[in-house]
């Protein structure tokens, strides 16, 4: 008897612990992090799983098991998407990027990968319309006082151009006539622009800029009446971007570049990235590089003769030139 | 977790089904954690090392063989040993007496719920005053309702060697709480008087 009520004494204590304990446990409250643990644990899984996977198969079973082989194709084809879409994006984020901007290199990569691909001919007039871009960009990086950039720019603009003549110099006549219309329009584009902030300086150094600009206008002039200048003028439209580009080296411009200064440059440099000549704004020193070009590269090149033919209205091909560069040419 | 197979589960586990582990994860988190919190006293490291004790399964569950539904039994088992090597490691033992995290369970009554808190405050000193075999025991047993074979087996134990230490666990508990018992008798005597 003792031995019975000593068990159901422990067997009610068992029951009473347990009861007692069950209520602690329940009271217990459950983790605020348990979320987070179980999508650890879960990834945990899933490299667990990559890691289980079954070895690459040899090459000899590869054509035996090409079921195997789907996913891995799969695998690939979804990365090279995605790689696809990354460089699609970057490449259009990158179209309107500007000196100092993170997505800057990517379009000049994307540049660069794009004139690899074109032929000659379309190569030439991707690099003058490279060398314009530049000009934009060389206006930008003026207005905001990004001197560091000034120089690099020039030269890539300068740069470009020079590819252009190089490029065009293989091609037929009609097209590096063009070719040097082009390069030529972008040369007085840029002086115009030049002297529009110049307009802008303080009356002082206004008169020391424009002197400086008149000496190096002047200078490329007698260079290329002295005979070194290749066909159409082009190494002397080259150069003439350079000291514009330099101007901040200057030092009467670079110390003194007033505030109104942003708003001339931008308005002629970004706001119109194509040419779009505006003849009766420009002074009478920027047009004579113009007559120039025509005149001189007439002597020299027959391209010129098919130019002034479409200038009187008998070409037997009209060019896409704007009315400006016809009234240039007259 | 009506529809939580044993079987079916670790059979899935071991080939790292996600679904499978998942649902052994949310069946098995919560109950890990509070065993690790009944021999840590501490919530958060409770979460720690129940997390420990799954990435452990994880990495072994390929070579854990199903006996029938063991494979909670073979969870706390890593569990066990997972706070051990903790306490290995830190050098330290718990004297924390009670995570602030433990609640009082609702009633009407202010002094029942006073002396339920209590009970429950003095549950917890009880389990962590035990040794630490005699505590896996009680909670085996009389939280997660393993029966005396089941908790042998995760301790590596004969059963009997288990009801022995079960026993002891419960006169420990049993005068533990006589004397608090007393104490709140005297506490509520005094507060009348």
């Amino acid at each position: 008897m003792r031995k019975q009520q000593a068990s159901v004494d422990a067997a009610c204590d068992e029951m009473a612990l347990a009861g007692t304990l069950r209520d602690a446990a329940d009271s217990f409250p459950p983790s605020e992090r348990t979320a987070i643990l179980r999508s650890s644990f879960l990834s945990k899984v899933a490299v667990r799983r990559l890691q289980a996977a079954p070895a690459p198969i040899k090459s000899e079973s590869r054509k035996r098991a090409t079921g195997r082989l789907v996913p891995a194709f799969y695998g690939v084809a979804i990365a090279l998407a995605a790689i696809a879409v990354i460089t699609m994006s970057l490449s259009f984020a990158s179209v309107r990027a500007m000196p100092g901007s993170p997505l800057y290199s990517v379009k000049r990569t994307v540049e660069r990968v794009q004139l690899s691909l074109l032929g000659r001919t379309e190569k030439v007039n991707a690099l003058l319309k490279q060398a314009n871009k530049r000009m934009g960009e060389l206006g930008y990086a003026t207005s905001r006082g990004m001197d560091s950039w000034l120089y690099s720019l020039a030269s890539d603009a300068e740069e470009d151009i020079a590819e252009a003549k190089h490029e065009a110099s293989s091609l037929g006549k009609t097209e590096a006539g063009r070719a040097v219309i082009e390069a030529g329009d972008i040369v007085i584009e840029h002086e115009k622009a030049v002297r529009q902030s110049v307009q802008s300086l303080p009356v002082r150094e206004r008169e020391s800029v424009q002197r400086w600009l008149d000496r190096e206008v002047q200078e490329r002039e007698n260079e290329q009446n002295n005979g070194l200048t290749g066909p159409g003028g082009m190494e002397e439209t080259a150069p003439a971007v350079a000291p514009g580009a330099r101007e901040p080296e200057h030092p009467a411009e670079a110390d003194a570049r007033p505030a109104n200064h942003e708003q001339s440059v931008s308005e002629t440099a970004l706001e119109q990235p194509r040419i779009e000549p505006v003849e009766a704004e420009l002074t009478s020193e920027v047009k004579a590089p113009a007559r120039e070009i025509t005149t001189r590269s007439g002597d020299t090149h027959t391209w010129s003769d098919e130019s002034d033919d479409r200038a009187r209205g008998d070409a037997p091909e009209a060019p896409s030139r704007s009315t400006s560069e016809t009234e240039r040419a007259d | 977790m009506a529809d939580f197979d044993p079987l079916d589960i670790a059979s899935r586990a071991r080939a790292y089904d996600p679904e499978a582990l998942a649902a052994l994860f949310d069946a098995f988190f919560e109950k890990i954690r509070r065993f690790a919190y009944f021999h840590t006293g501490d919530a958060h490291l409770a979460d720690d090392l129940a997390s420990e004790v799954f990435s452990q399964a994880l990495e072994s569950i390929g070579k854990f063989t199903d006996r029938g539904g063991t494979i909670g039994p073979w969870l706390f088992g890593i569990a066990r040993n997972v706070v051990a090597a903790h306490f290995r490691s830190t050098g330290a033992r718990p004297t924390v007496p009670l995570d602030e995290t433990a609640r009082a369970p609702d009633s009407d009554c202010p002094e029942e719920r006073a002396l339920l808190k209590l009970s429950h405050e003095e549950l917890y000193q009880a389990l962590l005053a035990l040794p630490d075999e005699q505590r896996t025991i009680v909670v085996l047993r009389f939280i997660e309702g393993y029966d005396v074979k089941t908790v042998a087996r995760v301790l590596d134990k004969r059963p009997g060697a288990v009801r022995t230490q079960q026993h002891r666990a419960i006169m420990s508990l049993r005068k533990q709480f006589a004397g608090k018992e007393e104490e709140g008798h005297d506490e509520e005597t005094a507060s009348f008087g």
